[in-house]
């Protein structure tokens, strides 16, 4: 039985010993949520298939053969370490990094990072001052802008296209600029020529240059700068384990910076901040022979390279879909055109199962985007072979809130829509009340419905002949019955049978 | 030719970092098996304070099986953590009790991410941090990355803080119970803390990192719900002696809490990490499993004897609650440095305390260990002493030899507080014999039993080497030939064999 002790708190209850920004800040939103997205849609883990985290599609190395990890010793070294604290200088595993690399890059220029998150952190510790400003691209990965926020700063967003080319006197005004390269989530890859420039640009105004490449080994890893950061201080390149080998469970990224750069951060890093585990398993792989050219990644890239094709070309083909360019093992698609937002559309995929990463959050709130991974040939079918129920339970959605406001404020709707540009969809003077039908699909061909085939190769109920919800007496005979008392379900049935039946 | 130059440009970080060292710790065995050459197994870490019982896969009770833990995390090794962390704060609210629940809970990749998620949402740079000394050196080095300005205060100050002590500091750091001292405040004299700086606007951050392996009873958890103001660290890795995985976990209000939990790193818990710590939080028993309770009854008792052993042999151990052991060498003229070293040099690590805020270098803290562990430190420090003993009277004996060879025998040491040790008259210059331990009972030499139990040479009643006429004879040998083995014997043979 504890003794009850009276605490006397500040007399504002809700006061935190907390930074008065802090208190605004969200946790960062990420794709590959399966715990989350299985809980929330009632599926098992196991049936869902996950376009929405970029882990390199061929999986972990592993589970081939080309190589020489064991993943039995490789647990049994760490085993035997794990009663003791891990040596902090990282010694090897910094030197596997560094060797990865090549191109010059020694143990001295490694910081390593439990995740690349801790990396950002540690480095915005160590560079911001109050006031500094901080320039990241539009779009960009979420944990630039979360990081940034713990830091009281909010960062200024740069349109990707234009972020080569910012002017000098901006680049001057920064402390830091962030660079996602291949961009996460737009796939773009700028060339090492490209990089290069833009890396001694930002030297020149010291403004530190931070090049995040945790998917380059995906994509291009001779377009890296990681090798000149040995000697440029204002440049900082970010690496990781995670994506390129699928490991998200062993988190693991590296810093490369010149020795000076790397020694500071080295100190201020939390020591121990990698556990006998990561230690083990990154050493391992960062070990494989050919480091970034090694057959495993070259097979990874191959076929990323093949699937972001097909796919890409399949998605482009599909109406209202633009497929940006990518060099990466995603791609980012524009539905600007669609006549479904790209939450109502992630969403919808969501409850079949498939996770999508919708993008408004990387394009400030506008729900135009999303970002697919690549994944094989099969799974992709998979995700295809949704959409066509993905389109009709989404109309149906939308019908049916339509159809709930109508009820609601029966007094909002116009009988004829002016405005609307497909108008008259069937002839002038249509009533538009039920422009989203409620009895949606009615798979009744005497109304003048029909099936055809979409574009996915499946069939698709289509309304095109039939006019019957336009008749403005019928409209409002249907509208009366369904705004009588009861369940909306019910009354639509009655609707059918009293109001339509007849007509047929 | 390499031409270097000076690279006059600053590099692009903070200025207070350029002269920032991260902090010194125990538990480098690696880095002293390099250093000594001793191989990593045969090397005792009596340096770092884990669990002396072991981890829990030692002890089939627990039920748990490490192996079958540690391929459970790496099957979800392509898969991302649960950000959230559902289950692990589930599971350490349950141990932790004291109703605690999971929104209390903010998850940690070890101590010092924790303490660095709390510095960098309360402190700007320039901010004071109270900490009282001496104490666990990662408050100040954490504190410090964030810019912050460090005031002193010392640990008996806790029982009577006040706000001329507090004063404006963001946040008061108590170590409970305290590294290195070993000292364990009760929950009261916590609680009388927390409020005063409550009061103040002070955070108080209290590191229960040791309580599991202390008193559990006295841990403050149940009070941070009605007090935003009381921050809690728990680790996992001292008690279940398992540092390779880092893991911990930090207790606050639900409201405080949330804040923590949106600012820290994303997935800062691997799988791995996620997997065993859940499923060692999950011991029946909580912090009263059988592992711990047993845990901390071989500590108490092997604290008792280890405690007593140091006493016996003059050195001033603190009482500790712990374990480990906080202990004053000030009586032997080695220092805490000094010491550490050669014991390493043995294969035993212990915590050479210089590196603590300002407590000089008459400090070490010894890890409780087993028995048969323990009897090893103990009989190393014997050995250090023994050896350094040795040193300085070769030391001294060489200086004496050298004076002689300029002058002469050189008489009696009249300023010399034992003088006479034997006889009025007698010679000093071979104070610290040659031949010891000549082991010679002709001499009137002995053997006698020492303080801690084995035997020692005893010279009381030999005053040989005290006799003019005999110091001159050895001396007209070691002063020629120098002082090596062969001298030695030959030294033994002219001055000593024949007047035996």
């Amino acid at each position: 039985m504890h003794t009850q002790l009276l605490i006397i708190v500040s007399e504002d209850d809700k006061k935190l010993p907390v930074k008065r920004y802090l208190l605004d800040i969200s946790p960062c939103n990420h794709g590959g949520q399966l715990d989350k997205a299985s809980e929330e849609l009632d599926i098992a883990e196991s049936d869902i298939l996950d376009f929405s985290s970029c882990l390199n599609p061929v999986g972990n190395p592993f589970k081939y053969e080309d190589n020489d990890l064991d993943i039995e010793n490789l647990r049994n070294i760490a085993a035997a370490k794990l009663e003791q604290y891990p040596d902090n200088r990282y010694r090897e595993l910094r030197s596997a990094a560094a060797a990865f690399l090549g191109k010059g890059i020694k143990n001295a220029n490694i910081v390593p990072g439990n995740g690349t998150c801790e990396l950002l952190r540690l480095i915005l510790e160590c560079t911001l001052e109050e006031g500094d400003k901080v320039i990241v691209p539009l779009p960009c990965p979420l944990e630039y802008h979360h990081s940034c926020r713990t830091f009281g700063t909010v960062p200024q967003k740069i349109a990707l296209d234009e972020m080569l080319r910012i002017p000098k006197r901006t680049i001057e005004k920064s402390k830091l600029i962030f660079f996602s390269n291949p961009n996460n989530p737009a796939g773009k890859l700028a060339s090492r020529e490209e990089m290069r420039e833009f890396a001694s640009k930002c030297a020149e105004h010291q403004t530190l240059l931070v090049v995040d490449e945790s998917f380059i080994e995906l994509s291009d890893p001779a377009q890296s700068v990681a090798d000149l950061a040995i000697d440029n201080d204002y440049l900082i390149v970010l690496r990781s384990v995670t994506n390129a080998f699928s490991m998200p469970g062993i988190r693991f990224s590296y810093g490369i910076a010149s020795k000076a750069m790397a020694d500071r951060l080295n100190s201020a890093r939390l020591s121990w901040n990698i556990g006998a585990l990561t230690e083990s398993f990154a050493t391992g792989v960062l070990s494989m022979e050919g480091g970034p050219d090694s057959s495993y990644l070259k097979r990874s890239r191959e076929f990323i390279s093949k699937e972001r094709e097909y796919i890409a070309g399949r998605i482009s083909a599909l109406y209202g879909f633009k497929v940006l360019e990518s060099s990466a093992n995603y791609i980012l698609v524009d539905m600007d055109g669609h006549f479904m937002d790209s939450e109502r559309f992630v969403n919808r995929f969501a409850s079949h199962g498939v996770l999508i990463r919708e993008c408004s959050d990387f394009f400030g709130g506008e729900k135009r985007y999303f970002r697919l991974s690549v994944r094989s040939r099969e799974d992709f079918e998979k995700l295809i072979g949704n959409l066509d129920d993905v389109y009709a339970e989404s109309s149906r959605e939308a019908a049916r809130e339509q159809l709930e406001e109508t009820i609601e404020h029966p007094e909002k709707t116009v009988s004829s829509r002016g405005t609307c540009s497909y108008y008259p969809c069937h002839f002038q003077g249509q009533d538009c009340t039920f422009c989203f039908c409620p009895f949606y699909a009615c798979e009744d061909e005497k109304t003048g419905g029909f099936w055809i085939d979409s574009a996915t190769g499946g069939k698709v109920w289509s309304c095109e002949k039939c006019t019957l919800l336009h008749q403005p007496k019928t409209a409002k005979k249907i509208l009366d019955v369904l705004m009588d008392e009861g369940d909306t379900d019910e009354n639509i049935l009655k609707a059918w049978r009293e109001v339509i039946k007849p007509l047929l | 030719m390499i031409i270097v130059s000076e690279n006059t440009a600053p590099i692009p970080v903070k200025e207070y970092l350029l002269a920032l060292e991260p902090g010194a710790h125990g538990g480098l065995i690696r880095k002293s098996s390099q250093e000594y050459c001793i191989p990593e197994d045969e090397i005792l870490d009596a340096s770092a304070s884990l669990n002396p019982f072991g981890t829990p896969f030692e002890y089939p009770y627990t039920g748990l099986d490490l192996n079958l833990l540690l391929d459970r995390g790496l099957e979800k090794m392509e898969q991302y953590p649960d950000n959230r962390y559902l289950e692990y704060r589930k599971a350490a609210a349950e141990f932790t009790g004291m109703g605690v629940v999971p929104e209390n809970i903010i998850p940690g990749n070890g101590s010092t991410e924790i303490i660095r998620l709390v510095a960098e949402c309360v402190i700007k740079e320039g901010d004071t941090v109270l900490i009282p000394q001496p104490t666990f050196s990662e408050y100040e080095v954490q504190c410090k990355v964030l810019g912050a300005n460090i005031k002193y205060t010392r640990q008996q100050d806790l029982l009577s803080l006040n706000g001329d002590i507090l004063e404006d500091a963001k946040i008061l750091f108590v170590c409970n119970p305290n590294n290195p001292t070993g000292q364990l405040f009760n929950r009261e004299q916590i609680a009388d803390i927390a409020e005063k700086c409550a009061r103040n606007g002070t955070l108080l951050f209290v590191d229960e990192a040791f309580i599991e392996l202390a008193d559990p009873d006295q841990s403050v958890a149940d009070m941070v719900e009605a007090n935003n103001y009381l921050f809690i660290q728990r680790s996992l890795t001292k008690a279940f002696a398992i540092p390779g995985i880092r893991m911990g976990f930090g207790i606050a209000s639900t409201s405080f809490a949330k804040v923590l939990n949106n600012a820290r790193l994303s997935w800062n818990l691997g799988s791995i990490a996620d997997n065993v710590a859940t499923a060692l939080l999950k011991m029946e028993g909580g912090v009263r499993s059988r592992y711990l309770v047993e845990s901390r009854d071989l500590i108490e008792t092997e604290r008792d004897y280890l405690t007593q052993k140091l006493t016996r042999r003059g050195f001033k151990p603190f009482k500790s609650s712990v374990n480990y052991v906080f202990v004053d060498i000030s009586e032997f003229s080695m220092n805490s440095t000094e010491l550490a070293q050669r014991m390493a040099s043995h294969g035993v690590l212990i915590r050479d305390c210089s590196s603590f805020q300002e407590i000089g270098d008459d400090y070490i803290r010894v890890a409780v260990r087993t028995r048969e562990e323990n009897d090893r430190i103990l009989k190393t420090i014997k050995q250090v002493i023994s050896e350094w003993g040795r040193e300085q009277a070769e030391a001294m004996l060489d200086a004496n030899l050298e004076k002689a060879a300029d002058c002469g025998r050189l008489g009696s040491n009249t300023d010399c507080d034992y003088y006479p040790c034997h006889f009025e008259g007698q010679d000093c210059t071979l104070c610290f014999c040659p031949f010891y331990p000549c082991e010679d009972e002709r001499t009137g030499g002995q053997w006698i039993e020492s303080s801690s139990g084995g035997k020692v040479w005893s010279c009381l009643y030999c005053d040989i080497v005290h006799k003019p006429e005999v110091v001159d004879d050895v001396l007209s040998v070691l002063v020629k030939e120098g002082r090596n083995e062969k001298s030695i014997k030959k030294a033994w043979k002219n001055a000593l064999e024949t007047r035996l």
